[in-house]
């Protein structure tokens, strides 16, 4: 069974660099995936207004990989926790389910909740593995000191985490076996606050203004991620965080799929850096690389 | 008033168990910038009866969804699910702040949250999805996404009908 590639609304508008890089991944090591026919939001942000509403836009995405025999593979934290929280959510209510079912069934749709809803990351772990990863590196990335940061809904609620949900240690090891150390941080588990910050922006600029402080204090050279809203938290909002705090809070930060990506061979443009806009180049120039 | 979604909701999380042990408000990254903020209190208010004030209040809008409350709570309590239950009811009598109706919108009209914004490369170029070698997707019709808002009775206004 492959995979159906959802890319979530992040990816639409604005974080292409996260499709390009993951898709050159799947490719290299030959994961089977086909993308979605058609895109609409998962529906996570209208669990908040109405979570019947949320139950549809998610069943119907379940229902169309459901008809294809494939399971989903998400980019971003926030589909893939929505997917499998409203899977989970449908299979218990029963009238929710069939509530959704009839109006699917217009369209000849039926959600069975029979597939797996997965993320990017856990399939470079399971599907992929440390062995492949391993004999496909092409460039150390010796010297590398990143920060990790996970994203909260890959690791909570418990039932779905990728790994442990108070200590996980999975993103760490697969920076480490590209050659860079990615050593514990105190503020390593701090959420990005991206819903937090539709009713406070401000605020929510100050705590990430934070984490960006303490990752640039404590000497790491970029920032890791795997989610598209914490990526755009962090790297999209450095420009406003540093007028905010008056003082230059911008470091690299980049996606682990590019970090991967150049790790095995890719070139920075190939991968979407140039489509980073926090100072990439920076970190390229630490492995003796640059924008051609 | 429909108070059901939050009865419902209310009646499989059992806040009537939450004895005030505060690793909700300790794990909570609003409560450390926000004194007003306690997901605990939430809870009791609502366990409590205190609908109206809590939908009229800004507050239940803040918290970020991040589940550290409902991870560590030892008594599944679950705060975070208690907060989408209050936004629902919020929702139903006309409460949405104006970002998530802008979401909402936003949906119904493209697909997704918010517009191609387009990115400005190291080559100093404004790029689009469209100018980039990445798969097209086709964008489901609006009238199909909006007939998930209209059954849910959602009164907000969505555009065009």
């Amino acid at each position: 069974m492959g995979y159906m590639l959802y890319p979530g609304c992040m990816v639409m508008s604005e974080q292409y660099q996260y499709e390009m890089s993951a898709k050159k991944i799947l490719r290299h090591f030959g994961i089977d995936y086909v993308d979605f026919p058609e895109f609409h939001c998962c529906g996570e942000p209208m669990k908040c207004i109405n979570v019947l509403t949320w139950l549809t836009m998610a069943g119907r995405l379940i229902a169309i990989a459901e008809k294809e025999k494939r399971d989903i593979l998400t980019l971003c934290n926030g589909c893939y926790l929505s997917l499998n929280k409203a899977k989970k959510f449908l299979l218990e209510d029963e009238s929710r389910r069939e509530a959704v079912n009839n109006t699917l069934a217009n369209e000849g749709l039926e959600f069975r909740g029979k597939i797996k809803i997965r993320h990017i990351m856990s399939v470079i772990a399971d599907d992929i593995g440390r062995k492949k990863i391993e004999a496909n590196i092409k460039r150390k990335l010796n010297g590398l000191k990143l920060a990790v940061h996970y994203g909260c809904h890959v690791l909570r609620p418990y039932e779905f985490a990728i790994d442990d949900p108070e200590n996980p240690t999975l993103v760490e090891r697969y920076v480490e076996l590209l050659g860079a150390e990615a050593p514990y941080y105190p503020e390593r588990m701090d959420c990005c606050m991206i819903l937090f910050s539709n009713i406070k922006p401000k605020e929510a600029d100050i705590i990430r203004g934070e984490k960006l402080l303490a990752i640039k204090k404590r000497g790491f050279d970029g920032l890791v991620t795997i989610c598209p809203l914490c990526q755009h938290s962090y790297e999209t909002r450095q420009k406003r965080i540093s007028k905010l705090f008056k003082q230059d809070a911008s470091i690299p930060t980049i996606y682990y799929t590019q970090l991967l990506g150049i790790a095995i061979g890719f070139s920075p443009r190939e991968v979407g850096l140039h489509l980073n806009s926090s100072p990439v180049e920076q970190l390229l120039r630490k492995i003796g690389l640059a924008f051609e | 008033m429909r108070y059901d979604t939050l009865k419902e909701i209310l009646s499989w999380i059992k806040p009537e168990v939450c004895f005030r042990c505060n690793k909700c408000v300790s794990g909570c990254p609003v409560a450390k910038k926000i004194d007003e903020y306690r997901p605990n209190r939430i809870v009791k208010l609502a366990y409590f009866g205190h609908i109206d004030e809590l939908i009229n209040s800004e507050l239940i809008w803040y918290c970020t969804q991040c589940f550290t409350c409902t991870e560590r709570c030892p008594m599944e309590v679950a705060p975070a699910d208690v907060i989408i239950a209050l936004r629902n009811v919020a929702s139903q009598n006309h409460k949405t702040p104006a970002p998530w109706i802008r979401m909402a919108k936003n949906i119904v009209a493209i697909g997704a949250i918010l517009p191609d914004m387009g990115v400005v490369t190291v080559d100093k170029k404004l790029l689009k999805r469209k100018d980039l070698d990445i798969h097209k997707y086709r964008i489901t019709e609006s009238d199909r996404l909006r007939e998930y808002f209209r059954m849910s009775k959602i009164p907000i206004s969505l555009g065009e009908e």
